[in-house]
């Protein structure tokens, strides 16, 4: 069965390029318009990979993987954040707050494949 | 696999110009004196979001200017820039020309580079003003910050190492630019010189430089690009420099030089399957895959902000770095996020309001609701059929046909709903308007808008906009007055336009008002004089007013850039009208005056009732009827030329047979036979004389002239449930008439 990955990004555009992206390249893709709907839709379980936006009303990026990982069914679950900030600071935070990696925007599809490719197969 | 980019644009765009629009609406609101952290951020994060898909679609030109606009909005909300009105005034305009850029990409006019580059240099410089040393503020500015935005660590940096390579004009180097360079880089930390030419080039060449400094890049960023100022300079930070504990994840070895971007992605640690960080792509791992984050050293500058949010909820968390020094900072947030958590959802609405929409082309909704239409017309039509069966429909029959009748009612209300936008959509644009148009006339004007969740339909909302803003634009030119005047009158020296909508009735009453001069009667008598204008002295004040709507009248004394080129407001009756909304003038001398516009709710859908005149059905607006009556013998009156009147209530009405309006045969003998239905169309009220009144019906608006031809008194038509065509009458037209054969009389 193909690999659920939630894509947690305020950007209309880019969560849809993300979602077609990932679809054509087999997985399933459940999409999140900041970080309080990306923790409902993570609720409901089946993820296997969550890519997110830092930057987003409500609840950004980091916030949200502090809470996953605070989440037993997401202790382990890769996180990646896809963050225009690239910054040591940034790096910095996303990792203590659990995060996997990162993958500095703009980026490409065909980037955006192999990356994912690499976490999750 | 490729990935075809362009068919995302479309959002892009839409999402790109919805951020715009809401950039600007905060720009607007900001207290300059005591700009709000939660607006300043929202403004941040609307170009932020411009910039990232821009940049990820390929709009290079866009992800630039709004890159640049992004550094200096971070600059100010990180406090350490203070926000300006001039900062203010770079970033409307900045918004402007987005704007421009994004419809020049989608192919509507074009976008000057000239203008970008000019904004793109004014952001620059206010960016580059010097700091504000605030190592008090930044505790401050970590509580408003929401969590996770980077701040001490960006905020007071530690040391960075850069790598500068630059080739410097043969001019600069000859007159010692280089060696000026080398002593102000020193002064800022300390300088290493990696590769230099040769000793007999006099510094004419490739210099490459290693700098390990505290300041931020764009100090000396601008110092190199003088003396290398054909560009051919750039700054790298190396990453390899490892300054307040950052040296614990030694996968940063980058080839120097290489701009941050290009590279953009590393691993923290060794994956299990590729023991190899892969540097120089895009993207990295903080972890070993397949393995729970561990726990992460505590470097007090990095995880000291506003992290211990989380700790209350899940106490068993896994991460020690959740552990927290400043818990008490974070605490208003922790309770918001430990709710939302357990899934009770404290969102503010206006965050959720743009979340939870889908966007739905026009073409959609309008055959939703033609065809909600017909579904009216057939359901009009059933249970016309039964009725007429009387006794002999099955009781099941009609108790199905009523339940059917209302829920095409409710289908009906809720399909219209979807057309429906509120007026804050046109108003939202005005406060620009005014300030830019107040500030080009040196005039102080403050806008109040009320009403502005009236909604009103989606045609409408766009075709009110221009003939809006043309009163708005009038009100600001010719009705607020310059504040030394305004003080002279012993007024406030700020003006006030006040918009208003509401419904009444039928309608949506927009209004205009300012608290202006007031129309010159004089001088609008005059200038119609001029014009060849049949007008008198005696004329009523309304009267004079309604010149000012007459093709080419203008009143300024001085035609300005504003308004006053003496087009405009005949324009803008005609616009109302053809949206079968009128528009109408009070005003004051010295106290200001006040356009009200009044529109149909919708133009689709009306509430009617039918009236038989002769072998004929005729609609009428609902809205316009107040009672309807029997006359006695006696009641009505027959005035000296013919007009006749009815007193209702000690009112003396017009009255309008309308059988002799449109020429037929009347069924009822003499008036005590018929019916007299009494209305109020704007103010105006009539008695209508018709046969008999049939009944109160939804009818579907079917537009008269694009099928036939405009007819006086006829505002439209529509189709029965027995598949006849009625006609709406234009109540407004026709109590005018009424009233005008009355006074003809008097």
């Amino acid at each position: 069965m193909a690999k659920t990955i939630l894509a947690v990004d305020d950007s209309a555009s880019i969560r849809q390029m993300v979602s077609f992206t990932l679809k054509s390249a087999g997985y399933e893709v459940v999409e999140a318009v900041d970080g309080m709907d990306g923790l409902e839709k993570a609720k409901a379980g089946g993820v296997s990979l969550v890519l997110t936006d830092q930057n987003m009303p409500r609840l950004d990026g980091l916030g949200l993987i502090k809470t996953l990982r605070g989440m037993p069914q997401y202790a382990s679950t890769p996180i990646l954040m896809l963050t225009t900030e690239s910054s040591d600071a940034m790096k910095s935070q996303g990792r203590a707050a659990g995060a996997t990696g990162w993958l500095v925007k703009p980026f490409d599809p065909q980037k955006l494949i192999e990356v994912v490719r690499k976490v999750i197969g | 696999m490729a990935i075809d980019m362009t068919q995302f644009y479309q959002v892009f765009f839409e999402e790109s110009a919805e951020h715009l629009a809401a950039m600007e609406a905060l720009l607007l609101e900001l207290d300059l004196a005591n700009p709000d952290s939660e607006q300043l951020n929202a403004i941040f994060r609307a170009a932020h979001s411009i910039k990232g898909s821009a940049g990820t679609f390929g709009f290079t030109d866009l992800a630039e200017t709004t890159h640049i606009l992004e550094n200096l909005l971070d600059r100010i909300r990180k406090h350490e820039l203070v926000l300006r009105a001039d900062m203010v005034d770079a970033f409307l305009e900045a918004g402007d020309l987005l704007r421009v850029m994004l419809e020049a990409h989608q192919g509507r006019g074009s976008s000057d580079p000239s203008a970008v580059e000019a904004i793109c240099e004014r952001l620059r410089q206010l960016s580059s003003a010097p700091d504000v040393p605030a190592p008090q503020t930044a505790a401050i500015v970590t509580v408003q910050e929401p969590p996770g935005v980077p701040s001490k660590a960006s905020e007071s940096p530690g040391k960075r190492a850069y790598i500068i390579e630059f080739v410097p004009t043969e001019i600069s180097a000859r007159a010692g630019g280089v060696a000026n360079l080398l002593d102000d880089l020193h002064t800022m930390g300390e300088v290493e010189i990696l590769s230099q030419p040769a000793a007999g080039a006099g510094g004419v060449g490739f210099w490459q430089l290693r700098l390990i400094t505290a300041v931020a890049e764009q100090t000396f960023a601008d110092t190199i690009d003088f003396i290398a100022d054909n560009g051919a300079w750039r700054i790298a930070e190396d990453k390899s420099f490892a300054d307040n504990g950052m040296a614990a994840f030694g996968f940063f070895e980058s080839s120097p030089g290489a701009p941050e971007d290009d590279r953009g992605y590393g691993f923290f640690a060794p994956l299990p399957a590729t023991d190899l960080v892969e540097d120089g792509d895009g993207y990295g791992f903080f972890a070993p895959l397949n393995a729970p984050p561990t726990a992460v050293d505590s470097s007090p500058g990095v995880d000291g902000e506003g992290y211990g949010l989380f700790e209350p909820i899940v106490p068993a968390a896994p991460s020690p770095a959740l552990v927290e020094q400043n818990v008490p900072v974070s605490i208003p947030v922790v309770a918001q996020a430990a709710s939302e958590v357990q899934g009770t959802k404290i969102a503010s609405p206006a965050a959720v309001s743009g979340d939870s929409s889908i966007r739905v082309s026009i073409e959609k909704v309008d055959q939703l609701i033609n065809l909600v239409g017909e579904l009216v017309i057939t359901q009009a039509m059933l249970l016309q059929t039964a009725s007429r069966m009387e006794a002999q429909a099955p009781e099941r029959l009609v108790n199905g046909l009523a339940q059917l009748e209302r829920n095409t009612r409710d289908l009906q209300e809720s399909v219209m709903s979807i057309r429906m936008m509120p007026i804050s959509f046109v108003f939202s644009r005005f406060p620009r308007v005014v300030r830019d148009l107040s500030a080009k006339l040196g005039k102080q004007v403050e806008l109040k808008t009320l009403g502005e969740s009236t909604e009103l339909d989606r045609g409408l909302i766009e075709r009110i906009a221009d003939p809006l803003t043309h009163l708005i634009r009038n009100s600001l030119d010719h009705g607020i007055e310059l504040p030394e005047q305004r003080v002279a009158a012993g007024k406030s020296p700020v003006g006030t336009i006040t918009l208003k909508a509401s419904h009444q009735g039928g309608n949506i009453v927009i209004e205009v008002g300012d608290d202006g001069a007031g129309l010159p009667r004089d001088k609008i008598l005059t200038k119609a004089r001029e014009r060849g204008l049949a007008v008198s002295e005696q004329m009523s004040d309304p009267e004079v007013f309604n010149l000012i709507f007459e093709a080419g009248f203008s009143t300024a004394d001085q035609v300005t850039d504003v308004s006053g080129r003496g087009v405009g407001m005949d324009v803008v009756r005609r616009n109302i009208q053809t949206m079968g909304g009128r528009v109408e003038i009070e005003s004051t001398a010295g106290a200001g005056t006040r356009m009200t516009v009044r529109l149909p709710l919708t133009l689709a859908i009306l509430d009617g009732m039918s009236v038989a005149v002769g072998d004929q059905t005729y609609i009428l607006p609902l809205s316009y009827v107040i009672e309807s009556l029997q006359p006695a013998p006696g009641d009505i009156k027959t005035l000296s030329n013919q007009a006749r009147v009815i007193q209702v209530r000690g009112e003396y009405l017009p009255v309008v047979a309308l059988h002799e309006v449109f020429n037929l045969k009347p069924l009822a003998g003499d008036f005590t036979q018929g019916i007299m239905v009494v209305i109020d169309a704007d103010g105006i009220k009539a008695a209508l004389f018709v046969d008999a009144l049939v009944g109160q019906h939804q009818v579907v608006i079917k537009s008269l002239e694009a099928n036939y031809r405009r007819v006086a008194g006829i505002s439209a038509a529509t189709i029965m449930g027995d598949g006849h065509v009625a006609l709406i009458l234009d109540l407004s037209a026709i109590a005018g008439m009424a009233k005008s054969n009355v006074q003809k009389a008097g």
